[in-house]
């Protein structure tokens, strides 16, 4: 391993099928946009949702998925306009914030411990979370600006 | 703004399914057996409701039932039954039998990866012999052991199944 331990995005137990088909289902129905795929249909370990346009110039965008059995994730935006960032419930040994809930910022999901904030996805409910992400999702969308992609960042 | 897009996700899950289909949602994942209020609260939803609909999916096998050690309340968990069945059901519904004889013998190859990398044999012995092994790797490991599991269990089924269809052959 490369990656210095404080950058690890490891999830605790065992990646969950039946977590990532839910999310799929939930983000779906709620986006015309969207297509879920798996990995592998035997062993599905991270789901990706295709999104047939992007935020702003980006022509097209993923979010890939990854859950476990004990409600950890790391739910990842990438755009082809090299836009990425990370909304992640784990374990880390970042400063801050306190909470397993983080979130990592665009442009490039940094990774740099002083620059990971608290994430707007405070939750480890699958069925709150899919919808709290395509709501995060079409606001950034439909405003073409990532400055609500983690809305714990933008108080009123 | 932060808890209003958590705040807006929780009041359309309700909106969106029924008390019956949010417990049936969050007792589907309960690998660790808690009480009706645990499973309540997580459903957006009564004790009393829940505890109903608990009794309901029990009785269909859905949910296993146990005593909490004091033997006060009742606890639920996803029966691991229904779960084995009906993972194997879906694997069998999207893999022919000779693909799936493949994809064991090649899960099966990719453990045996992980134990030479890693000179364990499981997950946990080797985050006991390496407190510096890569994390990730022990989560994908994890996750193919588990899913091999799910396989072989699909197998059985579609060989039990040709058996009980054709019970004068093979």
């Amino acid at each position: 391993m490369t990656e210095p331990q404080t950058e690890s995005h490891a999830l605790r137990g065992a990646p969950d099928g039946v977590a990532l088909r839910r999310f799929r289902e939930i983000f779906e129905t709620q986006e015309p946009l969207a297509r879920g795929e798996f990995d592998d249909v035997v062993n599905p370990q991270t789901l990706a949702l295709h999104l047939s346009d992007g935020v702003g110039s980006a022509e097209k965008a993923r979010i890939d998925v990854r859950w476990s059995t004990t409600d950890d994730y790391n739910i990842h935006y990438t755009d082809t306009a090299g836009v990425d960032l990370r909304w992640d419930r784990h374990p880390h040994q970042y400063p801050a914030p306190p909470a397993d809930s983080h979130f990592h910022p665009p442009p490039d999901a940094v990774t740099d411990p002083t620059n990971v904030e608290s994430s707007c996805i405070d939750e480890n409910r699958v069925d709150v979370v899919a919808r709290a992400v395509h709501k995060l999702w079409r606001t950034m969308y439909e405003e073409c600006s990532f400055s609500d992609a983690n809305a714990a960042e933008n108080p009123p | 703004m932060a808890d209003e897009v958590l705040r807006d996700a929780v009041s359309d899950w309700v909106e969106e399914t029924t008390p019956r289909e949010r417990v049936h949602s969050v007792i589907e994942r309960t690998y660790d057996a808690v009480s009706a209020d645990e499973i309540a609260e997580r459903a957006e939803t009564t004790a009393k409701t829940a505890r109903k609909h608990l009794e309901e999916l029990s009785r269909e096998g859905v949910v296993t039932k146990t005593a909490s050690p004091d033997r006060k309340a009742t606890l639920y968990k996803r029966s691991p039954t229904s779960l084995v069945i009906e993972e194997a059901a879906r694997i069998n519904d999207s893999v022919s039998k000779p693909e799936l004889i493949e994809r064991i013998a090649e899960l099966e190859a990719e453990i045996e990866t992980y134990r030479e990398q890693t000179g364990a044999d499981s997950p946990d012995d080797a985050a006991l012999q390496d407190e510096s092994v890569d994390k990730e790797l022990l989560f994908e490991w994890r996750g193919t052991a588990r899913n091999l599991r799910f396989a072989k269990a699909a197998l059985a089924i579609s060989q039990a199944e040709n058996a009980v269809e054709q019970p004068n052959t093979g």
